[in-house]
């Protein structure tokens, strides 16, 4: 391999920042290792512990505090990055976590723990941060840059606000990839055969599907399709819904609004879930969950097995199943034209989820991949073909934008400018003109998503051309081009068609945090 | 020679050739390629020299030429890719156009923005007034009041194809808000 350019002496690394758990892998001696914390473990919770005495503890340590102290205790913070906090989502988690969600300065959803407001990408960095520390001591060498993997279908707001994290966590990104892609990387490496695959990657928060060309040398994705809502946290919250809802009955109560029991309620329906993944029925017992009216102590003691487990969760199964269509019929592809099926996510372990996907397709999944850590792997591998020097052998990526990216027009609708499943970077431009007399700025409302109507997509910022040369309406001709980059990240330029000038653009009503913001979130300001 | 260096070459003679490279030319096609050739060729040209290959040489006049190439692969792809968008690219090209121009582009779009301009739309003096209180109620977000308008507006003008795309629009805009404030479990007194 070549090595003709070597920049610096810092190591990078592949990261896979997960809803419910964390994995960080490296390329060592040209094979790909998963990085192991002193305790052995190879993933790592993304919990983010507030008040363990004076600062902040991520992981496991962070996770063993969820059940005693659930309102200081932040877990699956990457559902909400990137959104709205008007959106019917938020709404949904609200009811779902234990600690505050609150409206930041740009609309955006925020954090608040112990009277103190924290932006997502600020505990998603604390995620990030732990997850280098674990790599520096198990290689004793510094982390500079990563690879991080977001779920596919994640759009330009949730991209962004992944970046502010890296930037707040002091880590260069070299890339921002998405998951399913990084485990096609992964199971492609050193197994060069043209092939059509399949990947089926349903994790802590969200479900992806991804269908690929793969053939020596290069990774062409051809349709990508998903939901950003929809993934091991919505099973849990069915199975400790039904346990709660057994709980009142037995003892005429209402839990609904004490934190602590449903979050202990949330972590047995977790791990009853994963036991089922092994047998075929198991216990749940929560020694202490309440109290009853009388002021008796409630304990819970119950069973379920694998029929009961399946029943609740149905519903949640069948929904992925509609996203996989789409991604197949985007692809132009019938089920029998995939010669390889990946599971990928931990929810996948989960028999019912791996049987319904082999009867779908027709064929077993791939059984050698290890769906928590895959995407890891695909990360370390994509991260290390970035850092290293010229290397006319090394495989390549060709990604696409998984929702379709338009501009507001008259009457609340948008007009399509970049399809879904274009092969990214990409660009495309649109010429406006004034349709005023003496009109000296253009407002361009730019959305994401699949629907005609601007208020079911996603508005990603108004954005201002002003200072225009005062002049009969349609005479001034302002060319807009938007870009997305090979992260996924959309960008705006524009041009007087006249002056051949850049002219200015300003954007507002994004969620973004603005650059400033991020400069002084970094952890060095503030004193860690 | 090292393969870098080879590289370097092989860039930088591609990057001054750019300008002159029609669609057929970058892909390394012949005018007469068949529909089945255009992604093989794409995929080639994509794998020999993709952007990321030189990304850790940290050589950003180098990077700006790769990201130039790829960016007129990815072009001539998607258009000799979709055989509709080929057929016009081919008569531009016997009239000695080598790409679908920016000015091209922006005379199209202008046109269309000219034919599109809803205002304009009517002309008869009492299809205008309805087609006036229909554009005023998609943007005040009244897609069910702009579906009444509009068929009136079509009742003077029945031939009129920005109406009726606009009906089709509006008719869609409705439904789907109908969808969002339906339910069924309501219970309507009238």
């Amino acid at each position: 391999m070549s090595d003709e350019v070597t920049r610096t002496e810092e190591l990078t690394v592949g990261i896979d920042l997960g809803t419910s758990n964390s994995v960080v892998a490296i390329v060592r001696d040209g094979e790909p290792v998963v990085l192991a914390d002193e305790a052995g473990n190879r993933t790592h919770p993304s919990v983010v512990a507030f008040g363990y005495g004076s600062a902040t503890v991520v992981g496991h340590r962070a996770r063993q505090q969820l059940t005693y102290a659930p309102e200081n205790t932040v877990y699956s913070a990457k559902r909400l990055i990137g959104r709205r906090y008007s959106s019917e989502v938020v709404e949904r988690m609200k009811r779902m976590v234990s600690w505050g969600i609150t409206e930041g300065p740009h609309g955006d959803a925020r954090i608040r723990v112990q009277g103190k407001v924290w932006a997502v990408p600020e505990v998603s960095a604390r995620v990030l941060s732990h997850m280098k520390e674990i790599a520096e001591h198990a290689t004793g060498g510094k982390v500079g840059s990563a690879v991080i993997t977001v779920p596919a279908y994640f759009n330009d707001h949730q991209r962004q606000a992944t970046r502010d994290a890296a930037a707040i966590a002091g880590l260069k990104v070299l890339r921002i990839i998405n998951e399913p892609t990084a485990a096609a990387l992964a199971y492609g490496f050193g197994r060069e055969r043209r092939q059509h695959v399949a990947v089926y990657d349903l994790g802590g928060g969200t479900f992806d599907m991804t269908v690929l060309r793969m053939e020596p040398g290069i990774y062409e994705v051809l349709s990508t399709s998903g939901d950003t809502f929809l993934g091991g946290d919505d099973f849990d919250a069915a199975i400790a819904d039904w346990l709660r809802a057994q709980v009142e009955k037995q003892h005429s109560i209402d839990l609904s609004d004490n934190h602590t029991a449903r979050t202990k309620l949330r972590d047995a329906a977790e791990r009853a879930k994963i036991a089922l993944s092994a047998l075929p029925a198991v216990e749940i017992r929560v020694p202490s969950l309440a109290r009853d009216k009388q002021g008796h102590g409630i304990a819970v003691h119950t069973r379920i097995d694998r029929m009961q487990a399946l029943e609740l969760v149905m519903p949640l199964i069948q929904r992925t199943f509609v996203v996989v269509d789409d991604a197949l019929s985007q692809a132009g592809l019938s089920t029998a034209q995939i010669d390889a099926v990946l599971l990928v996510g931990g929810m996948t372990r989960f028999p019912a989820v791996a049987e319904a996907v082999g009867r779908y397709f027709g064929k077993e999944p791939v059984g050698s991949i290890n769906p928590d850590e895959v995407v890891a792997v695909g990360a370390a591998i994509q991260a290390h073909s970035l850092a290293q020097g010229f290397d006319p052998e090394a495989a390549v990526l060709l990604d696409v934008t998984p929702q379709t990216l338009g501009v507001g027009t008259v009457g609340g609708f948008v007009e399509p400018l970049i399809p879904r499943n274009t092969a990214i970077p990409t660009d495309a431009s649109k010429v406006f003109h004034t349709a005023q007399d003496n009109q000296t700025e253009v407002r361009i409302k730019v959305f994401q998503g699949e629907s005609r109507m601007q208020a079911d997509n996603e508005l990603l910022g108004h954005f201002v051309l002003d200072g225009l040369r005062p002049a009969p309406r349609g005479e001034c001709r302002v060319k807009v081009t938007f870009s997305i980059d090979a992260d996924g990240i959309v960008h705006v330029a524009a041009i007087d068609q006249e002056s051949g000038r850049a002219q200015e653009i300003t954007i507002e009503a994004s969620s973004n945090l603005s650059r400033e913001e991020v400069q002084k979130m970094k952890f060095a300001d503030l004193g860690f | 020679m090292d393969r870098t260096l080879l590289a370097r070459i092989e860039i930088d003679t591609l990057h001054e050739l750019l300008p002159d490279l029609d669609y057929y030319r970058i892909l390394g096609l012949d005018r007469q390629a068949s529909q089945d050739e255009i992604g093989p060729a794409f995929r080639n040209e994509s794998r020999r020299l993709h952007p990321d290959r030189f990304a850790a040489l940290g050589d950003d006049a180098l990077t700006e030429k790769v990201n130039a190439i790829s960016r007129l692969v990815r072009e001539a792809y998607g258009t000799l890719n979709d055989p509709e968008k080929r057929a016009v690219y081919d008569d531009e090209l016997v009239n000695g156009v080598s790409r679908m121009s920016d000015d091209a582009m922006a005379r199209a779009d202008q046109q269309r923005a000219a034919q599109n301009d809803p205002a304009e739309a009517a002309t008869n003096e009492k299809a205008a007034k309805y087609w006036k209180m229909a554009l005023k109620d998609l943007a005040e977000n009244n897609p069910k009041g702009a579906v009444m308008n509009i068929q009136f507006a079509l009742t003077f003008e029945p031939n009129n194809e920005t109406f009726k795309e606009y009906l089709e629009r509006a008719k869609s805009g409705a439904e789907e808000q109908h969808k969002k404030t339906y339910n069924p479990y309501k219970l309507r007194l009238n």
